[in-house]
């Protein structure tokens, strides 16, 4: 800013040196502060010692090389293993699997974490993790039996119970020396030796076929079942409405011998009439006959015939 | 002009220039000045004012936290906050994600089998190599699945997990500082996909083969997915659960031939059930008719009997009336028209006449030939 002051001209600059503070304080403020997010944990070190530990938000420091801040996330971790994940391991009957695990921590003592690590990066605590997880794991399959581990059971299964042991085996040592806190661990495969793969796959095969002939034998022989059961039904059925029709018969039958009394009046008469009746519907058409000549009308062929006798005598 | 006047006017217009530069610069710079002033009350308005503002998108949230605190939350729409490093906004996707396993999926060798390219499975499975499963019955089968889920609480989702710098990105690879080797992912995804792995196997431990492969492979996915649900609202990370697809299910490849033969007996033995019970259905039905034409004819019976009966009656009183009267010649009539009727359908009529003894004698040729086919024409004729 330029003023007049008794005809000299003269420059105020404060305006600039309020904005050249301005600018100070915020670089000032940037050197000598640091920021903590919500995610994170921050250890400070103090010429090579902790000096502290700071959680979220805005904190002062001195600057580089006399404070240094070291930042860790604090929020779950899934670790699945580094070396030796793949390992084959044996189960107590003797069954070689191999079982791949990982653990979910949280970072809970940042200071301890800083002081057992060499370099301050949590992929060296992990690597002191793995070797704790590898021990569990191999210690505790060991005690189960394959059949604990898959079963059709589910009583029977105890993969979490495993896991549960394994937590608890690796949780208190890596609490204790690393100030991190195993929330839990899991199993991510289980499988076998690859040697041994080939002999599950043959089995599976000759497992197959027996369960195809299994199949087919059991389709025939319900199929038989359903068709015997069937035909006895059937059976069953049609004797039932024989049963029936005799019993209907029977009341046709006993119906039609209320008639029966009006042939008293002349029996022979009666028996006559039912031969005849039963020569008409016994005898069929294309019938080969045979008769002598003692029967009537063929008695008229008799060269003895009575009755001619009788006329030619008179 | 002497020779000292010269030298001072020389010095004097040397003076002169001299100033006349010094002025010129101090203008230029305070030129300069004014306008790196300009420049940063423009900034320091800018950072006030228009710098803070943003937008936050429909599918997305966003935490602010200033000096590292969280101070809020904001869903869609536009908002203003003091710009980095006062603030610092993180963008958390609420769209639904998706994650694909396919840990456990086989790695098929492609080859050509009598000029075709098949897929060939290997004799043996390597852990690492080849993803598998084991059942609970102890055997090996492979899946492939697609989870889709959502953020439902970005804030739990951020403080709760190890996110990546920008949460709508895949996880961080993370690589060891002394060997500058990959040592894996860390992060929401890596953490939600080994629960998902450790529910799988879990299940999947306890389904026999067929059951997860075929039988009850939808049951089979519905337990996973519960499993998974539970463990994941354990660990309360924020997220939910949207869809678990069992994507593919199959039998070793090398294996596949013989699941088929199964699949193919359990069909056939199926078709012979549902042929047999086919067939128990026509003979429920044959029965039926059968039993209903029995007992129809007996009905017809009972109802012919009667009925022949009453017209024998009638006919027998008739006949009687005239038997009484004249008894042999009734019956003679009665009988010679009786065996004339009979004897006029009958084919082959053969008369034996007594010999001189009184006796009849008949021959009969057994087995006789059978008519030919002109005999039965004539027969029809």
């Amino acid at each position: 800013m330029i003023v007049q002051d008794n005809g000299i001209r003269r420059t105020r600059h404060w305006p600039m040196l309020i904005l050249g503070m301005i600018v100070s304080v915020i670089f000032l403020f940037a050197i000598f502060s640091f920021q903590v997010k919500s995610t994170e944990i921050a250890v400070v070190t103090t010429l090579g010692k902790i000096t502290g530990v700071k959680e979220a938000g805005l904190h002062f420091n001195w600057p580089w090389p006399f404070q240094k801040i070291h930042k860790f996330d604090k929020g779950f971790h899934c670790f699945d293993g580094s070396s030796g994940k793949m390992e084959e391991t044996y189960t107590a009957d003797g069954q070689p699997v191999v079982a791949e695990i990982f653990v979910v921590y949280k970072i809970v003592d940042a200071e301890k974490l800083f002081k057992s690590l060499t370099f301050p990066d949590i992929s060296q605590a992990e690597d002191k993790i793995n070797s704790q997880m590898r021990n569990e794991k191999t210690a505790i399959l060991g005690k189960y039996k394959f059949s604990e581990l898959v079963n059709t059971d589910p009583s029977k299964m105890k993969l979490n119970e495993i896991e549960e042991r394994m937590r608890t085996g690796i949780a208190p040592i890596v609490l204790e020396k690393y100030g991190i806190q195993v929330e839990s661990v899991g199993i991510k495969s289980l499988g076998l030796p690859e040697k041994n793969t080939g002999n599950v796959l043959n089995r599976m095969k000759a497992e197959r076929n027996v369960v195809a002939e299994q199949y087919r034998s059991d389709g025939k022989s319900e199929a038989k079942i359903i068709k015997d059961q069937a035909d006895n039904t059937r059976k069953l059925k049609l004797a039932e409405a024989d049963a029936r029709a005799k019993q209907i018969r029977a009341e046709g039958d006993a119906a039609a011998a209320g008639y029966y009394s009006t042939f008293k009046e002349e029996p022979e008469l009666a028996s006559f009439l039912r031969k005849l009746e039963s020569l008409r519907k016994i005898i069929p058409s294309r019938t080969t006959m045979i008769l002598n000549t003692d029967y009537a009308p063929f008695d008229l062929l008799k060269t003895e015939q009575s009755l001619l006798k009788e006329k030619k005598d008179k | 002009m002497s020779g000292q006047d010269k030298n001072t006017t020389g010095e004097l217009k040397d003076t002169l220039q001299y100033r006349a530069g010094m002025e010129a610069l101090a203008r230029s710079l305070h030129f300069a000045f004014i306008l790196l002033s300009c420049l940063m009350v423009f900034l320091l308005i800018w950072y006030f004012t228009v710098g803070g503002y943003y937008e936050v998108k429909p599918q997305e949230n966003v935490i602010v936290e200033r000096f590292g605190r969280i101070v809020e939350k904001h869903e869609a729409g536009y908002y203003w906050s003091f710009p980095y490093p006062v603030s610092r906004l993180t963008r958390i996707p609420i769209s639904k994600q998706t994650i694909t396993v396919s840990s456990y999926w086989h790695k098929a060798d492609i080859k050509e089998i009598k000029g075709e390219q098949q897929t060939v499975g290997a004799a043996t499975l390597a852990p690492g190599r080849d993803g598998y499963l084991l059942t609970g019955d102890a055997n090996i089968i492979h899946t492939d699945w697609e989870l889709v889920y959502s953020i439902t609480d970005p804030l739990k989702y951020y403080v709760r997990n190890t996110c990546p710098s920008d949460p709508s990105r895949l996880d961080e690879i993370k690589y060891n500082p002394v060997t500058g080797k990959a040592i894996g992912t860390r992060g929401p995804r890596t953490l939600i996909q080994s629960i998902l792995e450790n529910s799988i196997i879990k299940i999947t431990a306890t389904q026999k083969v067929d059951a997860a492969l075929y039988k009850k492979s939808s049951e089979y996915r519905s337990a996973v997915n519960s499993l998974f649900t539970s463990e994941i609202d354990k660990l309360d990370i924020g997220i939910k659960v949207e869809n678990l697809t069992l994507k593919g299910n199959s039998a070793p490849l090398n294996t596949v031939a013989a699941f088929q033969e199964v699949i193919d007996a359990e069909l056939m033995a199926s078709t012979e059930k549902e042929n047999a019970r086919a067939y128990a259905v026509t003979m429920a039905g044959e029965a039926d008719s059968g039993a209903s034409r029995i007992i129809a004819d007996a009905q017809v019976y009972k109802t012919q009997i009667v009925a022949d009966i009453q017209s024998e009656q009638v006919y027998f009183k008739k006949i009687l009336e005239e038997y009484r009267k004249s008894p042999r010649s009734v019956l003679i009539a009665l009988y010679s028209e009786t065996i004339t009727s009979l004897l006029e359908n009958v084919r082959d009529k053969y008369v034996i006449p007594e010999d001189r003894n009184g006796s009849h004698e008949i021959r009969i040729m057994l087995n006789p030939e059978p008519r030919n086919q002109k005999d039965k024409e004539k027969e029809k004729q």
